[in-house]
C-alpha cells in the first residue's frame, strides 16, 4: 500500500544536492519536519546528507513510529536534536487531544532518547482544555528532563482555526500561564530551558512572524516546494517556486514569492509609519489574509490594526462568562506584557 | 559559530578563547587560571566574574554544563 502523492516527492537524491545548496547558501538549521518526517524512510540518510552539508539537524516528531532501531540509525547519523511534542501530562488527556494512543509511547521513547548525547525539546501545546494544570504539566515534563521545553500555545491556523472557540483560553488563563511559566523558568535555570510563546490574541501587538518574510527560512515541502513560511500557501495570488526547477539561492534571492512581503515597501498604514515596523514587520501576512481577507493588511492581533475588531469579538466570546473585568483590564495586560516581553519567541512550525 | 536548538551564536574574542577550552577535560578552576594568566595584565578577579557571567548565560541556554 502506498499514500497518494509519495511519487512527486524529492528523492534522496534531490534531497541531498538541496541540502549542499542550503550550506553554500550560508543556511544553519535544516528542521525535519510535518506531517510526520519518520514517513521518510530514507530519514537517517537525509540527516547524515543535511550534516554532511554542514547543517545542524533537528528533528521534530510525534514520535510514533520511532523504535529503539530507527532511533540508534538516526543518533548514528548524528543527529543534533531532537523535539517530541506532548499533548497534555494526563494521557487520557492527551490520547484524546492527539486522536492517537501514542502517549505512553512518549514517555519510553523520551527515556530512550536520554541514553544518547543529542539535545533534547519537548514540545507541549497549551490551550484552553489544558492550561489550568499548567503546573502538573510542567512537573511532568521534568520527569522526562528534557534540555529545553517549548511550551507553545496553540496557534489559530488550519484546523485551529476552525476549532478556536474550543482552543482559545481564558484572559485569566493566560495570565496564570504566564506567572506559572516565569516562576518555572527561574526554578529550572540551569538545568532546562524554558521557551514560551504566548497567543498573539492577548498581545498588544503582533508575532514577529518567522523573524520577517524572506528574512530567516525556507520551508521546502515534500515535493520540492519553496514556501516562505509554513501556511504561505493560503495566500492568493501567489506562485511558489520548485527546487526541481530553479537554485535555492535563485529563490531566495530572486523570486517573487521570497520578494514580496520583503523589508517594508509593501507594507500599508498603519505600518509604515508605525515605529514597531522593524520588530514585528506588520505580523503575520497568512494570519493577516485569513481574519481580514487582505494579506497586506496589519496583522489583526495587532491592538493598532484597523481589523483589530475581529480579534476585540474573539476574545469577548472566549471570556464571556468568566469573571474577566473589561475595559479596566488595561492594567493586567499591561503586567501581561511586561512578565512576558522575555520569553517572546515564534516557534517556526506553528501547527 | 555555535549552533543549539532553534539557534546560533558567532563568537569573538574572549567569548570564543573561553568557549574553545570548555573541552570536556578542563575543570572551571582550570579554565579561570589558564586565562588570568594569559591576560595577565587584567584584574584577576574581574577575569572570573566576567567568565562566570558568561558561562552561566549558556548554561542558561543549555549550550554548557560545567
Amino acid at each position: 500500500m502506498q499514500l497518494a502523492g509519495t511519487q512527486s516527492e524529492l528523492s534522496s537524491g534531490e534531497w541531498t544536492s538541496v541540502f549542499q545548496q542550503a550550506g553554500q547558501l550560508g543556511m544553519l538549521h535544516a528542521h525535519f519536519t510535518g506531517g510526520e518526517p519518520l514517513a521518510r524512510m530514507d530519514l537517517t540518510e537525509l540527516v547524515s546528507a543535511a550534516r554532511t552539508a554542514g547543517l545542524y539537524t533537528n528533528l521534530i516528531t510525534s514520535g510514533v513510529g520511532l523504535n529503539d532501531q530507527r532511533l540508534a540509525a538516526l543518533m548514528g547519523a548524528g543527529l543534533d536534536h531532537i523535539q517530541i511534542s506532548f499533548q497534555d501530562s494526563r494521557e487520557e488527556a492527551a490520547n484524546w487531544i492527539a486522536g492517537a494512543k501514542a502517549h505512553a509511547h512518549k514517555i519510553e521513547l523520551s527515556q530512550a532518547i536520554r541514553k544518547y548525547k543529542v539535545a533534547f525539546t519537548v514540545n507541549l501545546v497549551v490551550h484552553r482544555q489544558n492550561l489550568d494544570h499548567l503546573e502538573e504539566m510542567i512537573a511532568f515534563i521534568e520527569t522526562l528532563n528534557p534540555d529545553r521545553v517549548e511550551i507553545a500555545h496553540a496557534q489559530y491556523y488550519g484546523w485551529a482555526l476552525a476549532n478556536r472557540a474550543a482552543l482559545m483560553p481564558t484572559r485569566e488563563q493566560v495570565e496564570k500561564g504566564v506567572a506559572i511559566v516565569a516562576e518555572a523558568e527561574k526554578r529550572l535555570a540551569g538545568r532546562m530551558r524554558i521557551d514560551a510563546v504566548i497567543p498573539d490574541y492577548y498581545a498588544k501587538y503582533p508575532k514577529a512572524c518567522m523573524g520577517g518574510w524572506g528574512q530567516r527560512l525556507m520551508l521546502i515541502n515534500p515535493s520540492g516546494k519553496v514556501l516562505p513560511c509554513h501556511a504561505a500557501e493560503v495566500l492568493p495570488q501567489m506562485s511558489f517556486e520548485n527546487v526541481r526547477d530553479r537554485p535555492l539561492q535563485w529563490i531566495w534571492e530572486e523570486s517573487e514569492s521570497f520578494q514580496r512581503f520583503r523589508g517594508e515597501s509593501w507594507m500599508a498604514e498603519p505600518c509604515r509609519s508605525c515605529d514597531h515596523r522593524a520588530e514585528d514587520f506588520g505580523g503575520c501576512r497568512c494570519q493577516a489574509f485569513l481574519l481580514s481577507g487582505e494579506a497586506e493588511a496589519t496583522d489583526p492581533a495587532c491592538s493598532l490594526a484597523p481589523k483589530h475588531s475581529v480579534i476585540e469579538s474573539a476574545l469577548r466570546e472566549s471570556n464571556a462568562g468568566t469573571s474577566v473585568k473589561q475595559g479596566t483590564g488595561g492594567s493586567s495586560f499591561v503586567q501581561l506584557q511586561q512578565q512576558s516581553a522575555a520569553l517572546w519567541t515564534y516557534r517556526t512550525n506553528p501547527e | 559559530m555555535v549552533l543549539y536548538p532553534e539557534g546560533a551564536i558567532k563568537l569573538h574574542g574572549t567569548g570564543r578563547e573561553v568557549l574553545e577550552r570548555c573541552d570536556g577535560q578542563r575543570t572551571f578552576g582550570e579554565l579561570i587560571a589558564e586565562l588570568q594568566k594569559e591576560f595577565g595584565t587584567t584584574d584577576p578577579e574581574k577575569i572570573r566574574g566576567d567568565i562566570s557571567g558568561f558561562l552561566e548565560q549558556l548554561q542558561r541556554r543549555r549550550i554548557v554544563d560545567y
